[in-house]
């Protein structure tokens, strides 16, 4: 007996121990979460509930200016795969707000939670609920992949809550699939065909009329490579072999062989994250930088990989929306207080959420801080231009998606010793389908294994 | 009414009424929890019963709902037909799959069943033209009368209520001692004359198709179908629901899936490291309670019987 009461004690200091453990170790955001008092959001809520048949009813209640906080929800993968990525977009985002000074916003405080979709459409599709029923955020940003972005804005769509996709850059969302998801707004975002086809143009350009590529046997390396060859192809490049390696691949040494086989001018290299590290330090290894130019995609050489990347990476030219070393104010300014603020460079995916935030307060300042009629709020957030970013100037076309510079990167070294991506040629102005036809363009399949673009 | 049947009874009943006192994410969540814990309850009849526990048991589950997602958007057909596909689907799986854990035990079974599940999962990536790689398929609606938080809580309630009434039969029957004694002794078994291989594949087949009916409510609560469900994440999850609950227990994987995905999606919200607390679950089930968490409350209330009968003794 009073053994097991011995044993029950050191259960119960263990739970508590752990409790301390937990208490201590939560991250700020997380905190923010659990503070906010429950009248206000839900004062808040139940105004925007009441407001279509009240703002009918009675002049009167239209005075009352909602001036409760603004609620955002960010979803991304903190668990997981891309959890460095995630956290990445959660530097930029509060960046932002450290920079600005003040997270009031047109008389109104703006909170936000976080949402860990772990990389599972179960697990993003509630969790989006959790942030709307739950912690009644106002709208949400995010989440990364398309099978949980794709289920995460057809829910939110169903609640009628806005949803903005800074960094999800799957092109169906919006193409093919953007009927189906009028509450999902692409802002300071990207996806893989308005990067990979003026790019194609470009290498073509540069007199490499034969290339390889190589990428993941997965569809986010189908649709970059796919694009990028829809045309190159379209302007007389040839493509000698396509090889696509499994996620997790370690060694690309049979891969390289492979490449190498069939002799081309160029590769293009189309994966991302840890693989694309091992594969251009590989290719190093290999003494085939100086030998075979490597041409990549923006999420190659992203800064997220530069940080972990050799100096033998210096000459890896890219496509990208974001550049870091993009020499102009808007973007230094970012880098430089980035650089300050965590002691590296910042990614794509920090300068997404940093970009997305400033839009979202420039379209709720436009709606003074009302955003209580969604479609107006979303028509706000349409409306704005970006003269200037750090993403450069950007504004959205009919599908939802910004129209943006395009820059040609190449990987060079900074005076201190960093790696970045300068920018060596730019594309202003590009849309989602470049010079191709809207129609043309999305009545073609899907970018997969057996269809690239010719 | 004896305690063993009014204690689930009761719990059902609260369980039942949930919708009155909780907002929809509640709702939510418990929903996809119900599908995890049929998952579990489907991975118990074999793991629990006979001690064969399958590590691949979500790309049965997958295939069901991918049965479902491809009967609806690419074929079109009705609601009923939806989720025949999917049985079928998960049936014709687990056929597959069962002819080759006919004479494999231990170790062995562990590895064919792994295997199977990373098969599942590698097809559901690579036939993209019927299952639309890691894309998935999306567009697959809800039966109209479940279109709505309510409605599908309770719809994954009763599925989860017919798995379990499923397995109660099953483990009642002769066929569920015969399982308990592949777990005891297999050879003495054989020797009384029953066929051990045709036993676990009978078995197997069965709980596959309690996996296809976990398929059935986690693709109408996504509404779509993508690789992570066939996945080894979403196999141990359901493995862990078994032994985190309570290992050969009717309620105790339920139990277990209810606290994983409750963990997993409301402590998300608050706590980023999530996944450390559910670690630490199970390392204290593990230390403090090794038959799961029903048998460690089975265990606690013993104890206070005993203790209360025992100062009724004293001080009479």
């Amino acid at each position: 007996m009073k053994w097991r009461s011995m044993r029950l004690a050191t259960l119960l200091t263990l739970i508590l121990a752990v409790a301390v453990l937990l208490a201590s170790c939560a991250p700020a955001p997380a905190e923010e979460a659990t503070t906010p008092p429950e009248e206000e959001p839900t004062a808040a809520e139940a105004t925007a509930d009441e407001e279509p048949t009240a703002a009918e009813d009675e002049g009167e209640q239209e005075m009352e200016e909602p001036t409760g906080p603004i609620t955002i929800g960010l979803m991304a993968p903190y668990s997981g795969p891309l959890a460095a990525a995630a956290e990445d977009s959660n530097k930029g985002w509060d960046l932002f707000w450290q920079l600005r000074g003040s997270t009031e916003v047109a008389g109104r405080e703006i909170e936000w939670v976080t949402g860990d979709t772990a990389m599972d459409p179960s697990t993003g599709i509630t969790q989006a609920t959790a942030l709307v029923e739950q912690q009644s955020v106002d709208f949400i940003v995010g989440p990364f992949v398309t099978d949980v972005g794709m289920g995460v804005a057809e829910e939110l769509g169903r609640r009628g809550i806005p949803q903005f996709i800074p960094i999800l850059s799957d092109d169906n969302v919006t193409m093919r699939e953007k009927e189906n998801l009028p509450y999902t707004v692409r802002i300071a975002g990207w996806n893989a065909s308005q990067n990979n086809l003026p790019y194609g143009q470009w290498v073509y350009d540069q007199g490499f009329e034969q290339l390889s590529t190589i990428g993941y046997d997965l569809q986010f390396s189908y649709e970059h490579c796919g694009s990028f060859l829809a045309s190159y192809v379209a302007a007389g490049g040839e493509v000698l072999t396509q090889t696509w390696h499994p996620i997790t691949t370690e060694d690309f040494s049979p891969f390289i062989a492979q490449l190498q086989q069939s002799n081309p001018p160029a590769v293009l290299v189309c994966n991302s994250g840890l693989a694309s590290i091992r594969f251009a330090n590989q290719w190093a290894e290999f003494g085939l930088m100086e030998s075979i130019p490597l041409f990549a995609t923006e999420t190659v050489t992203d800064q997220s990989n530069l940080r972990s990347m050799e100096d033998s990476a210096v000459g890896i030219i890219s496509s990208g929306h974001f550049a870091e070393g993009r020499d102009a104010p808007a973007t230094q300014e970012f880098v430089n207080a980035y650089l300050e603020e965590y002691g590296e460079l910042p990614s794509y995916f920090s300068a997404a959420n940093y970009t997305a935030a400033g839009w979202l307060v420039d379209a709720i300042e436009d709606v003074d801080g009302d955003i209580s009629d969604k479609d107006a709020f979303i028509a706000a957030v349409r409306a704005i231009e970006l003269e200037e970013s750090a993403l450069g100037p950007m504004e959205l076309d009919e599908n939802d998606h910004p129209i943006q510079d395009i820059y040609v990167r190449e990987v060079q070294v900074r005076d201190d010793g960093l790696l970045w991506n300068a920018v060596i040629d730019t594309f202003e102005d590009v849309g989602q389908f470049w010079t191709f036809d809207p129609e043309e363009y999305m009545d073609q399949p899907l970018y997969s294994r057996d269809y690239q673009g010719f | 009414m004896s305690r063993r049947t009014l204690v689930p009874l009761l719990l059902l009943l609260v369980v039942a009424m949930l919708p009155l006192a909780v907002n929809p994410f509640i709702l939510n969540v418990f929903a996809l929890s119900f599908a995890i814990a049929v998952l579990a309850t489907s991975i118990d009849l074999t793991g629990g019963y006979s001690g064969l526990m399958s590590l691949g048991q979500a790309g049965i589950m997958a295939s069901s709902a991918y049965g479902v997602g491809i009967a609806a958007t690419r074929y079109g057909l009705g609601y009923p037909l939806q989720i025949l596909a999917g049985l079928l689907a998960a049936i014709f799986v687990s056929l597959l799959f069962g002819v080759m854990i006919m004479r494999a035990s231990g170790i062995q079974y562990l590895m064919v069943t792994l295997a199977q599940g990373m098969i599942v999962w590698g097809l559901s990536i690579r036939m993209y033209s019927l299952t639309g790689g890691e894309n998935g398929i999306k567009g697959i609606e809800r039966p109209p009368f479940l279109d709505g938080d309510i409605p599908f809580f309770y719809f994954s309630l009763g599925v989860l209520l017919l798995a379990l009434l499923i397995k109660w039969l099953i483990t009642r029957s002769p066929l569920g001692l015969a399982l308990r004694g592949l777990k005891d002794s297999a050879v003495r078994l054989n020797m009384i004359g029953y066929n051990i291989a045709f036993l676990k594949f009978y078995s197997f087949v069965l709980s596959g198709a309690l996996a296809g009916l976990a398929g059935i409510i986690l693709v109408y609560y996504n509404r779509l179908i993508s690789p992570p469900a066939a996945g080894f994440t979403m196999s141990g999850k359901g493995v862990l629901a078994v032994l985190l609950g309570g290992i050969g227990t009717l309620i105790g994987p339920v139990l277990g899936a209810v606290i994983i995905t409750y963990v997993e999606n409301f402590l998300s919200g608050y706590v980023a490291r999530w996944p450390t607390i559910l670690g630490l679950i199970f390392v204290l089930a593990v230390l403090f309670a090794r038959t799961g968490i029903i048998g460690a409350l089975e265990g606690i209330t013993g104890r206070i019987t005993r203790l209360v009968t025992g100062r009724e003794r004293s001080s009479t």
